[in-house]
């Protein structure tokens, strides 16, 4: 029970800060169509420059103006970058965004060094927030939780319930529709691809104090926030928030579960000689966790090509 | 212009003609992730053969001659290395050193005991200065290859001896490693000395090496198997974030690790580090005046104080400077045969004791160094105010392992 509890939480908040990253990513390729390499950048980005922020002034501010920085330079990237390359189609603008991630990476290196960086939650949040079962839940997991629950609903709003929604969820399906009735399209993008750069930034700002700020730690994120999107559904920001909590989750408990294929043959009364053959037979579910998540993806795209939420099932 | 060519060729002759006058520089190749994300590994590995190659040139080099380093980027990648070291070879390299990633180590190794095979009297000697897989002074040892590191046998002996010795081991182990070959020899290695100094292994767990992002539903599940010390031989942030993750808990536990002084480690860790025992080829406290002279030293020519594996590699190529100084004759040949053969029975005193190889294995035997995260330690890391306090100095006796029965050496006759 205390094993269940405490991996569902885990879980939820790990699943909840991938969700942040991805929202972006998700929103980008179904409106423009880009596979945007570089998003995991702006995470790492939103991390470091916060980190800076926060330790000549305050926490908090560093969540505020973060952000707004990463957005401001992935708008950059959009308007003077990509929008040059759009005409050349796909392969042009991954090509573009493969290389900015590297720039990025080795700018991060230049500017604060080939290692990780002391970026830690304020004094304020690094106290336990309950304790469950003689284990201490930290209040800052709580906090990222809560963020991105709100960062969730507004976004929500902001695409449901508004006038700047509506315009761009057409804008999705019919971009030369809506240019004909006098929307403005580009700005929308670059809207967009402004908004999506923001929320990596802010999940870089409050997940690399919860993890940790590094010049590795784009390269991470980015292939798990790619099997969130393929998995949630290309496009698809509800699929994103399931594939984010179902890769959390399933990557929290499955640490638990040290059980191999020896044990079930052991059901059938081969325990032993799938022990002495070993290899495969003998890998405990645990200690490939981390590659789940791609063996999900690899199950969602056999049964559901387009992803669990995605328009062309 | 044909008169031009002529005059230069001629100028070339010359140059060549006098420079066969003199004894031939020897020449030392480091090959080396020089770029890419292990750079952060590498590069203190690199400052430590900087540093020493810098003082036995200062000492008078080798027959009379500086002795010549150029360095190498491996990429990281077999593949790179492979092709580098066949470059470092074509500019004249006969000693090699390389240090991170076993992956990398064995394909040098393999492919310097063939070119040795097939060139004899012009063979290379290979410097392992780093790489801890207890296989290349088992199944894959050759006379050609020394290994100045430890490995995971070799320190979790000496973690788990000293601990014991300090009131840190508890009785319940719990053993965290990385899923492959460096982590599956410290699980063995965990599991076979806890339970020589009397301590019950309560679990154990392999995990992605460098993928995991949050480690609390590990902590949780050592938190359920009642463990009181857990040994782990993670590096990078695979020991980052299981320390973070296991302060957030708040479980109150002994820690011993291999790696928890990576640059930038403890600051990132933060006070979760705090009392976490680590196990290493040196500690900057050991030693007294001689360690104090070796650490102002280092920081005189590199600019810092020596940290995380600089000392490994310093010492390791100072010891071979002991065996290069033995050999040495002004306007004699390089003859790597000989040296070799010296580095079987010389040692280097470091401040902490003596390193010296055995002739068995080509293993190093060393004093092995514990200590713990601590506000008290005299030399702070990171810009924290912790660093790491000397607990106790393992002698090369009893950090000592066996020699593996599947070493076979074929020694040059």
């Amino acid at each position: 029970m205390e094993f269940i509890v405490i991996s569902a939480l885990n879980g939820l908040v790990y699943g909840l800060l991938l969700f942040m990253v991805s929202a972006g990513l998700t929103l980008i390729f179904g409106m423009m169509g880009i596979v945007n390499f570089a998003h995991a950048s702006f995470y790492m980005l939103g991390a470091y420059l916060s980190f800076t922020i926060a330790r000549i002034s305050n926490f908090w501010l560093a969540l505020l103006i973060a952000p707004l920085i990463v957005m401001a330079a992935g708008m950059f990237i959009e308007r003077f970058m990509l929008r040059r390359v759009h005409g050349f189609g796909h392969s042009q603008q991954l090509l573009l965004t493969f290389g900015i991630a590297f720039v990025f990476e080795e700018l991060v290196k230049l500017f604060w060094g080939n290692f990780p960086v002391a970026y830690r939650p304020p004094p304020l949040l690094s106290g336990p927030a309950f304790s469950l079962f003689g284990t201490n839940f930290p209040s800052y997991r709580v906090f990222v939780a809560a963020v991105a629950i709100v960062l969730l609903g507004l976004l929500y709003l902001l695409l449901q319930k508004t006038r700047i929604g509506i315009i761009v969820r057409a804008s999705v399906q019919r971009p030369g529709m809506v240019s004909a009735l006098g929307h403005n399209v580009p700005l929308v993008f670059l809207g967009v691809f402004g908004v999506g750069a923001w929320m990596a930034g802010l999940a870089g700002a409050v997940g690399g104090a919860l993890l940790t700020t590094s010049p590795t730690m784009s390269g991470e994120m980015s292939v798990i926030a790619f099997v969130v999107v393929v998995v949630g559904g290309l496009g698809s920001l509800l699929g994103a928030f399931i594939a984010s909590l179902l890769i959390g989750l399933l990557t929290s408990f499955s640490v638990g579960f040290q059980v191999s294929l020896a044990d079930v043959a052991q059901l059938f009364g081969y325990g032993e000689q799938a022990r002495q053959i070993g290899g495969l037979l003998t890998l405990e579910i645990s200690s490939m966790s981390a590659s789940l998540p791609a063996l999900l993806m690899l199950v969602v795209l056999l049964t559901r090509p387009a992803g669990l939420m995605g328009d062309r099932n | 212009m044909k008169k031009y060519l002529v005059s230069t060729a001629v100028a070339a002759l010359c140059v060549f003609g006098s420079a066969a006058a003199r004894a031939e520089p020897l020449k030392i190749a480091v090959i080396e992730a020089f770029s890419g994300p292990n750079a952060q590994t590498a590069i203190p590995f690199v400052e430590g053969v900087r540093y020493a190659i810098g003082k036995l040139n200062k000492e008078g080099g080798f027959n009379g001659e500086p002795i010549v380093v150029t360095e190498y980027d491996s990429l990281n990648q077999t593949a790179g290395a492979a092709e580098k070291l066949k470059a470092a070879i074509a500019d004249g390299a006969r000693i090699i050193i390389q240090s991170t990633n076993s992956a990398i180590t064995a394909q040098i190794s393999e492919d310097v005991r063939k070119y040795n095979l097939r060139n004899k009297g012009k063979e290379i000697l290979f410097m392992m200065e780093g790489s801890e897989a207890a296989e290349f002074t088992a199944e894959k040892c050759q006379f050609w290859a020394f290994k100045t590191a430890s490995n995971p046998f070799i320190r979790i002996k000496a973690l788990v001896s000293a601990m014991k010795d300090t009131g840190k081991l508890g009785s319940k182990v719990y053993s965290i490693n990385q899923n492959y070959s460096y982590g599956v020899d410290h699980e063995k290695a965990q599991a076979l000395y806890a339970k020589e100094a009397g301590a019950q292994i309560v679990g154990s767990t392999l995990h992605d090496t460098a993928k995991i992002q949050d480690f609390s539903p590990y902590v949780a599940q050592i938190k359920a198997s009642g463990a009181d010390t857990i040994l782990s031989g993670n590096w990078g942030n695979d020991i980052i974030l299981f320390m973070r993750a296991l302060g957030d808990a708040g479980l109150k536990v002994n820690v011993g690790n291999t790696s928890l002084d990576t640059t930038g480690a403890l600051s990132a860790m933060g006070p979760s580090a705090l009392g976490a025992v680590l196990v290493k080829l040196y500690n900057l406290e050991a030693g007294g005046k001689a360690g104090e002279t070796f650490a102002e030293d280092f920081k005189a020519v590199i600019g810092h104080y020596p940290y995380n594996e600089e000392p490994t590699t310093a010492f390791g190529t100072l010891l071979l400077g002991e065996a290069l100084k033995k050999v040495s004759q002004p306007g004699g040949k390089v003859d790597i045969k000989a040296v070799a053969l010296a580095l079987e029975n010389v040692s280097y005193d470091s401040p902490a004791g003596r390193w010296s190889f055995r002739k068995e294995d080509h293993q190093l035997l060393l004093p092995v160094a514990v200590s713990e995260v601590s506000k008290e330690a005299r030399y702070k890391v990171d810009g924290t105010d912790m660093g790491f306090k000397l607990l106790k100095i393992v002698s090369p006796e009893d950090s000592a392992v066996p020699v593996d029965p599947k070493c076979k050496m074929d020694r040059p006759s």
